[in-house]
Formats: structure tokens, C-alpha cells, sequence
């Protein structure tokens, strides 16, 4: 039964997309050995605590477990993501429910911060403030960077999962957690405060500020089945712009699709995203378009997807069990390097 | 209606074949067991009885401590579970029987051996090796069968025993027999807390600090009670019942600082036989009932289920001058209740029925059975095995070729939670295995060594689909092969034995082209492993000092991590003065206090005390 428990567990875990789509306020330290690549958090198995950190440098060089080599102990239970802020690497253990500090410049161990209970992503809202996602608190957890301590706790719909900071207000998908919520939370970033909540569309996965400053949020639907195995009923995935707080489009996915992987380019004017039905495509869709893309840029399923400099990487798990492999792309949809890393990896942390 | 006039006909055919014989005298074994004797002793497969095993054990031990030290199986421990695999199978390629019937959970093919007290039984036969033709699904890398033994002679024991360590146990175990001429019986109820606080060097915490195990305690009860009624010289009725109670916190991964989940287990198991013997004809009818009552409880988590499997099951056993002929016929319900599937009720009905028919030359025996199972919504392909054996003075060759299944369990085809599914159109998994192997016994040194070669086809492994949903498909073949070495010699007072195993198990399928794990061997099963044991008897005194060597396992399929090999070193120090009422014991286990995992980032124990004391009153 665990066994199934745990595989459950892992499909929940490892099943949705994490974006941030702010990367302001992140220093960059020039003198450093890890400022010229980017970092591959991989999960690892649920339930073996055999995630980790890869580094792939300018040249395409990997180090794979670099955190654990360099500090001497595993990162943990499933890594979900990274990030860098205040010259500190900020790694994500969803598993383990805790977030491993560390220096930028040499990896080395800082602080460990502990009191979640299902921890997704963390995102620099302030100067000395980020905000953590967590899954089965259904909260907002608020982090005073320069303590790394919990300060306090912001309630959200279920499953709280995606982050993207604008104009000082956050918004956070409630992606549902095991069952289906359909909304976003927006918070106020000075006062922590709530402010409000949008229905948007079951299942949001991945929301991104474009250059207007609206907000995106993609939903990815839900599937129910009944007891024949037949798809009982099943909703749209949907791709929705919010302006000023409010919902001011939204576009319908075709019945059956699931999309994900929401991700915009550096310009702020392009979205990109998974789509398809069984198996599914990268497709790019601009922000003045007004309807949705047919024609897919990458023909191909990835585990997961990120985006950096105008080039889009894409995760491949090969068995779920073994070493897995990154893929480098173009925005035309070349295929540019493939890199491998470690077991299932999961998110990207560029530098 | 079709299987039905299939039995029809092989009833009906054995008669025949029966009738035709002159009535020949039945050598019936000499045990005054209620049952045949096993019907898989030499069918070709190696068997390692371990008659008596209340004298080998500690009261606490669970089936998998036992087994490591005295087998070929690798024991994996993680939270708060311990699985098998035995020649590179997987932990459900391991069927455990009770007196016949199968106890693997119905919803995940999977028996826990930390739910097995090793103290509740008398005798354990461990059947190496695949033998589905005779016990059915399930049975691919070797079969575990537990058997009561009550016999009609006047006897009168009472037992209590207490076990206690330094981890925080405390177990309790009373015992009570009671046989005469016509009626045996025997109740055994246990009781045992176990905090489970062992201290453990944490390897993947900032200076590996040494961490108590927590969330770790373990509250279980066992009641067991048999009885049996000889009605006559023919006729005999036995019955058992065994109801056990686990209630255990899982303990966290190394790398995690809490944990809250429970994992709750409750069984009941009951059977009833009624045995006739004749001069004609042996048969039994036994009927059996087990239910699985399953929960596990987690922060925003709560999964339970309630399994029942019903087992009615008429064995004919017929023996001539040289040769000996077995029916058997099983009606099976399943019915599974649980919140996770894609209905609630899940309800099946399934026939198995084998022939097998044993030839008896001088030195010659030859095995064949012949398995035929009619499953709801499956196909089970008809499942043979024939088998040799040759004596050639102190020498025994044996070779046995046979196909071995296991059918998808209700959560591989049933499954509907969290995003995983169910896949319904789940094949049997199949093997083709070869056996060979020489013995030598009747001497001071007795050993036996076996090589084997197993293809497993249709091997069931959980994937994500495209669309990232998990499910169960067909997808690998696996090899295994190698070779298992059990030898043990007696010199004055000394007791010497040893087994080493060497398993090659690859996977054959690549998923894909970037599927690095093509023939490269499973995880968690190692390449080499062998324990070793001196026992040393004196007057009142017997000391035992065992070791355990388990070789490195790669915790990915492409080989690229493993976990270190390991050493373990028990030592044993037992008083039993004869027909002293008072028995002590005492032992070390891991007495050079070394670090092991045997699965990836969850901890062992590292030294630990052992002290039972026993009071013993007898009459005979």
C-alpha cells in the first residue's frame, strides 16, 4: 500500500509546473564558480531522499550532486526548486518540508529552514522578504530573509503552487492540492494581506507578468472518471489575462487538453506553454494574439519546462529511476544541447 | 459454464485412472498431521524446512530477521515495512501461504514481513524458487509457506515469555497445548510495545549527528488459537483461527526532520479442514476466510481498505506402488473495498485446479502438475511444471523446468487517486524458469547447490504517461540467473552452516532509446550475499554466532548510486538447563555497532540487547 501511497504522493508532487515569473532583486555575484551556468534541481524518488542539485556550466560541463558533495549530506526528499536570492541559494525540499540554505558563490550550507509542511516555491517579494507556497497548510508562508525564519502564515485556496510578483501585489495558483480548486489568491506584499481571490479555472498551474504588467494564468482543467474508466467529465484548460485585478480574457483549450508549463520570454511579450492530449507540445503564443496557437514550436512531451535568455529547456525522466536528461532549445524550436543529469529533474534556476 | 464441465472431466478422469488400480496400501506419512504431508516435498524445487521454529527464534523476531540471517533473502527495511525479493524478484514475487492459502495482500500482491512474527509459527518451509504450477499466482521467486503442527499425543505445555531490548521493547507471549488421543489444540497470544528508539549516526543531516529513531512505535497484538479432532482413525477436523493487530507509527526518512503517518493493519484469518483417509483415497476440504482491514493516515491524507478472500478447496490425493496422483480444486471470491479504486466494491470470482501426477522408480523421481485458472477479466495461460530427481548414492540431481505468473493486483488494475490510474487490460506477468541442482546429504557435510534462470516476461512497472498521469503497464523483461550454495556440516559439538547466493538480474526492455538501465541489474537486489553461522552446544549452554553479508545494491536502475555493502554480526548466548523451568537467552545484535542501509536514507539500529526469559511448564 505505501508503495502506491507513495507513488500517488510522487505523481502529486512531481505533476505541475512551478514558474516564477520575477527575477528582480536577484544579485548576481560575478566572482563566483557557479555565476556562469545554471542549476537543475532533480527530485529524486519520493520517499528515498535521493534528490539533488546538478550544475551545468558555460561549457555544458555537469556536476551533478553538487550540494551534497560539497556539504557532505543529501539535500533530501524530493527537490522541487531553487532559488537565488540575496547571494543565497534558496533550494526547495518538498519532501523533507524544508528549505536548504546556501551560499551562492560556493554552495556552502547556511541554514536550514523548517516548519512547512509541503513546501513548492519560494519567491523574493521584498528587499528581506520572500514568500513560500505550501502545499498542505494551504498557505503563503512568509520568510524574513535575513533571519531565514518562518514570521508568518497567509491563508489560499488549496494546494497553493505557482508564484509571480508585480507591482508589489503576489499572485499565487491554487492549483487544488488532491482534489480541484479554480482560483488565484492575490497579496498584498507590504501588508501580507489577502486581497483577493479570482476564480480563474480548475486547476491553475502557471501564472507570469508580461510587459504590460497583466497578469497570465494558465489552468489546466480537470478530469474526472467514472467507474468504467470512461472520462466522466472533464473541464477546459484555459489561458487567462487579469488586468488591474480583474479578468479581462480568457481563452479555451480544446476539450481533452491538459496544457502546462506556463513561461514567458524575456521581452515580456510571448508565452509559451505545453499542450496536447496524451502526449504534448511546446507552442508559443503572443500577448496580442487572439486566439490560441496551432502549430507547436517543439514537438515533444517534456517532464517539465523553463525558459531563460530566450532559450527554452525541457526536463526528460527516461524511467523516473535513473539519471534523466536536460534539453536545450531555441524560441525557433532547435534542438541546441542535451546535457544528463540526475534523477527526475524537476525545475531550472538560472543565475 | 465451460470450466465447469472442464473439472467435471478431470474428476471424472481421475476416478477412472483411480478405480482402475487395485486398491494398493497407502504409505500415509508418519506425522500425525491432520493434512497430507506437503505435497511440494520433492517436486524438484529446494525446500529449507525449519521444523520447530519457536526453538530458533526470539519471540520478537519478525519473518525477515530470521529469514536474512538463515537464507537467501534480501530484506529491504524502510519506514516501517520490511519486503523480500529472492532471486532478484520483486516483493511480490513472494507468495506466503498459511497452511495452503495465500495471505499476500489482495491490493498490492505485497506481504509485509514485519507483520509476520517468525514466534507464531511452528514450522516455516521455504519453497526456493518459482512453483505457481501447485500454489498459484504469485509465486516467482519463492514461496513462503507457515504451518501449524498439532499432533495426538498426550501432552500438556505452558509457556510465557518475555522479550525486552534497549530500543524500548517490550513483548509478552503466552502459550498454551493441549492434546490427547483424539483432540489437539493449541493458543498463542502475544503482546508487544515497541518504542523503537534506536540511535542511528544520520548520515544526511549538516555533521551526521547521531538521532534517535522517532515516530517509531510499533503496538501489536496477536491471537492464535488451533484446534483438532480426530473422529476416527479416517476422519479429521481441524481448525484455526489468527487474528493480529498492528498499529505503527511510520518512522521519517533520514533526510526528513518529522513525520505524522500511521499505518494501521488488522487481520483475521480463519480456516477450517475436514480430512478422510483410506486405504483408497486421501482428501481434504479446507475453507478459509482472510480478511485485510488497511489504514494509513498522513498529514491531508487518509487511505484505507477492507479485503476479504474466501478460499474453498478440495484436495484428492491418491497413491499407487509408484506413483501418486493429487487433484486439487479451488473456488476463490475476492472482494476488495476501497476508497481508492475507480468503484468502491470491487468483486471477483476465480477456479484454480491442478493435476499432478509423481512417479517413484528406485532413484528416479519425476514430477509433473499441470495448473489451470479461470480469473475474472484474465487469462492465466494453463501454468505446467516437470521436474527429475536422480539418486546416485550419496548424490541428488535435480532439474526442474516450469512457468511461474503473478496476476495484476486490484491496485494495478483498479487504482483511481492522485492522479494515477488503474490500467484494467494488465496481462499476467509470466516466467520461464530453469532449475538444476546437485545435493549431497547423509553425511557430516550436507550441501545443495542450485543454478537458476528465470525470465520474467510482462513484468508490471508504473510509469507516467505522456499526459503525466502514472500507470501500470507490461513493459519489462527480466533475466534472472545464478546460483545458490546452503551447505551445513556437524562436527562434535559444533554446527556449521552457510548459504551464498549469486543473482544476476538484468532488465532486457529499454523503454527508449535513452533507457540507460538495459541489461543492467535490478535495483535492491544484490549481487552476492551469504550468511554464516557456528553454533556450539554445550551441557546447559548454546552459543551462536552468525553473520550476515549483504553486497552493495544500486538504487537506480542505470547503476549510477548504490548503497555500500554491509557486515552484520549477532551474537547469541542461550541457558537452557534440561527440564529446567526457567530459560534465559541473550543476544547482541550488530555487535561491532556498524552504520547499514538497506534501503536508500532510512536508518538501522546500530547495537542492540536482547534478553527473553521463558517459564516453561510441562506434563507428558
Amino acid at each position: 500500500m505505501k508503495n502506491y501511497i507513495s507513488k500517488s504522493l510522487t505523481l502529486l508532487i512531481i505533476s505541475f509546473t512551478f514558474f516564477s515569473c520575477s527575477k528582480e532583486n536577484i544579485n548576481i555575484n560575478n566572482n563566483n564558480q557557479f555565476s556562469s551556468g545554471y542549476f537543475v534541481t532533480n527530485e529524486g524518488n519520493f520517499g528515498s531522499g535521493n534528490g539533488s542539485l546538478s550544475y551545468v556550466d558555460e561549457n555544458n560541463q555537469v556536476t551533478n550532486n553538487v550540494f551534497s558533495s560539497i556539504n557532505s549530506f543529501p539535500l533530501g526528499d524530493v527537490v522541487q526548486s531553487m532559488s537565488i536570492i540575496n547571494d543565497n541559494a534558496y533550494i526547495v525540499v518538498n519532501g523533507s518540508a524544508k528549505i536548504e540554505v546556501a551560499t551562492i558563490d560556493s554552495l556552502q550550507y547556511v541554514t536550514t529552514i523548517n516548519g512547512f509542511s509541503g513546501p513548492r516555491n519560494i519567491l523574493q517579494v521584498d528587499v528581506n522578504k520572500a514568500y513560500v507556497s505550501d502545499w498542505f497548510s494551504n498557505t503563503v508562508q512568509v520568510i524574513d530573509l535575513e533571519t531565514n525564519e518562518i514570521t508568518s502564515a497567509i491563508n489560499c485556496g488549496q494546494g497553493p503552487e505557482a508564484l509571480c510578483v508585480n507591482d508589489n501585489l503576489v499572485y499565487v495558483c491554487n492549483i487544488g492540492g488532491y482534489s480541484v480548486d479554480s482560483t488565484i489568491s492575490i497579496i498584498d506584499v507590504y501588508s501580507d494581506m489577502l486581497v483577493s481571490t479570482l476564480t480563474v479555472g480548475d486547476k491553475p498551474s502557471g501564472v507570469v507578468a508580461d510587459i504590460n504588467n497583466d497578469i497570465w494564468v494558465l489552468c489546466s482543467g480537470a478530469t474526472y472518471y467514472d467507474a468504467n474508466w470512461n472520462v466522466e467529465s472533464e473541464t477546459q484548460g484555459k489561458l487567462v489575462k487579469i488586468s488591474n485585478g480583474e479578468i479581462v480574457s480568457s481563452f479555451s483549450f480544446e476539450l481533452g487538453n491538459h496544457p502546462k508549463g506556463l513561461m514567458i520570454n524575456e521581452s515580456k511579450d510571448v508565452l509559451y506553454f505545453n499542450n496536447g492530449n496524451f502526449s504534448t507540445s511546446i507552442y508559443s503564443f503572443n500577448i496580442s494574439n487572439t486566439t490560441l496557437p496551432t502549430n507547436p514550436i517543439i514537438n515533444r512531451s517534456f517532464y517539465k519546462t523553463a525558459l531563460d535568455n530566450n532559450y527554452i529547456y525541457g526536463t526528460d525522466a527516461v524511467d523516473y529511476v535513473q539519471n534523466g536528461w536536460s534539453y536545450k532549445y531555441n524560441l525557433q524550436g532547435n534542438l541546441l544541447d542535451s546535457v544528463q543529469v540526475s534523477v527526475i529533474p524537476g525545475n531550472y534556476c538560472f543565475n | 459454464m465451460k470450466y465447469i464441465y472442464i473439472y467435471i472431466y478431470c474428476l471424472s478422469l481421475f476416478a477412472n485412472l483411480a478405480s482402475a488400480q487395485i486398491l494398493d496400501t497407502i504409505i500415509l506419512p508418519e506425522v500425525t498431521l491432520v493434512e497430507n504431508k506437503l505435497s511440494f516435498e520433492n517436486t524438484g524445487s529446494k525446500i529449507k524446512n525449519f521444523n520447530h521454529l519457536r526453538n530458533l527464534v526470539f519471540p520478537s523476531d519478525n519473518i525477515g530477521d530470521f529469514l536474512q540471517f538463515n537464507s537467501s533473502f534480501y530484506i529491504k527495511k524502510y519506514g516501517a515495512l520490511a519486503t523480500p525479493s529472492f532471486r532478484g524478484t520483486s516483493s511480490s514475487h513472494t507468495l506466503i501461504l498459511w497452511e495452503g492459502i495465500p495471505l499476500n495482500s489482495l491490493s498490492t500482491g505485497v506481504f509485509d514481513f514485519n507483520l509476520i512474527n517468525s514466534y507464531s509459527f511452528d514450522n516455516l518451509s521455504v519453497v526456493k524458487g518459482g512453483l505457481s504450477s501447485l500454489f498459484g499466482s504469485g509465486s516467482l521467486g519463492a514461496t513462503l509457506y507457515l504451518k501449524e503442527d498439532l499432533n495426538f499425543i498426550k501432552k500438556y505445555i505452558f509457556k510465557y515469555s518475555l522479550d525486552i531490548n534497549n530500543s524500548g521493547l517490550n513483548s509478552n507471549n503466552i502459550s498454551l497445548n493441549y492434546s490427547n488421543d483424539y483432540f489437539a489444540s493449541s493458543i498463542y497470544f502475544r503482546s508487544t510495545i515497541d518504542k523503537n528508539n534506536f540511535l542511528f549516526v544520520n548520515t544526511s543531516r549538516p555533521n551526521n549527528p547521531i538521532d534517535t529513531n522517532s515516530h517509531a512505535l510499533i503496538l501489536s497484538k496477536e491471537f492464535k488459537s488451533n484446534f483438532a479432532y480426530k473422529l476416527n482413525n479416517k476422519n479429521f477436523l481441524n481448525s484455526s483461527l489468527w487474528i493480529s493487530k498492528y498499529d505503527r507509527e511510520i518512522p521519517v526518512l533520514m533526510t526528513n526532520s518529522f513525520s505524522n503517518a500511521k499505518q494501521y493493519d488488522d487481520s483475521y484469518r480463519y480456516l477450517i479442514n475436514y480430512s478422510h483417509k483410506n486405504s483408497f483415497i486421501v482428501f481434504n476440504f479446507k475453507n478459509s476466510l482472510i480478511i485485510e482491514d488497511f489504514v494509513y493516515t498522513d498529514t491531508d491524507l487518509y487511505s484505507s481498505y477492507i479485503n476479504k478472500s474466501f478460499y474453498s478447496r478440495l484436495n484428492v490425493y491418491k497413491s499407487l506402488a509408484k506413483s501418486t496422483f493429487e487433484l486439487e480444486f479451488t473456488f476463490n471470491n475476492n472482494h476488495v473495498n476501497s476508497s481508492s479504486l475507480i468503484s468502491q466494491d470491487i468483486n471477483e470470482n476465480n477456479f484454480f485446479s491442478f493435476i499432478k501426477y509423481k512417479y517413484l522408480n528406485k532413484n528416479l523421481t519425476i514430477n509433473s502438475c499441470i495448473r489451470h485458472e479461470l480469473r475474472k477479466d484474465l487469462k492465466v495461460p494453463i501454468i505446467p511444471s516437470l521436474s527429475a530427481i536422480y539418486n546416485l548414492s550419496k548424490f541428488n540431481f535435480s532439474f526442474l523446468i516450469n512457468r511461474n505468473f503473478r496476476v495484476p493486483t486490484f491496485n494495478d488494475k483498479y487504482w483511481a487517486s492522485s492522479g494515477s490510474l488503474g490500467n484494467v487490460n494488465l496481462l499476467s506477468e509470466e516466467s520461464i524458469n530453469y532449475e538444476f541442482s546437485i545435493s549431497r546429504s547423509r553425511n557430516k557435510l550436507n550441501y545443495d547447490l542450485t543454478f537458476f534462470s528465470q525470465n520474467v516476461d510482462n513484468w508490471i512497472t508504473w510509469l507516467p504517461l505522456q499526459n503525466g498521469i502514472w500507470m501500470p503497464e507490461n513493459i519489462k523483461n527480466v533475466w534472472s540467473r545464478g546460483l545458490e550454495l546452503n551447505s551445513y556440516m556437524s562436527i562434535n559439538k559444533f554446527l556449521f552452516n552457510f548459504n551464498y547466493s549469486f543473482t544476476k538480474t538484468t532488465n532486457q526492455t529499454p523503454i527508449n532509446n535513452l533507457d540507460n538501465s538495459f541489461g543492467k541489474q535490478l535495483r535492491y537486489v544484490p549481487l552476492n550475499k551469504c550468511n554464516f553461522s557456528i553454533k556450539y552446544q554445550m551441557k546447559d549452554f548454546e552459543l551462536i554466532y552468525s553473520v550476515l553479508y549483504n553486497g552493495q545494491v544500486y538504487t537506480v536502475s542505470d547503476q549510477s548510486n548504490f548503497l555500500d555493502d554491509y557486515l552484520l554480526n549477532n551474537f547469541l548466548i542461550k541457558y537452557l538447563k534440561p527440564k529446567a523451568r526457567f530459560e534465559y537467552s541473550f543476544k547482541v545484535i550488530n555487535l561491532f555497532n556498524n552504520s547499514y542501509q538497506s534501503y536508500e536514507n532510512y536508518p538501522n539500529p546500530r547495537r542492540e540487547f536482547l534478553l527473553n526469559i521463558q517459564f516453561k511448564l510441562t506434563k507428558q
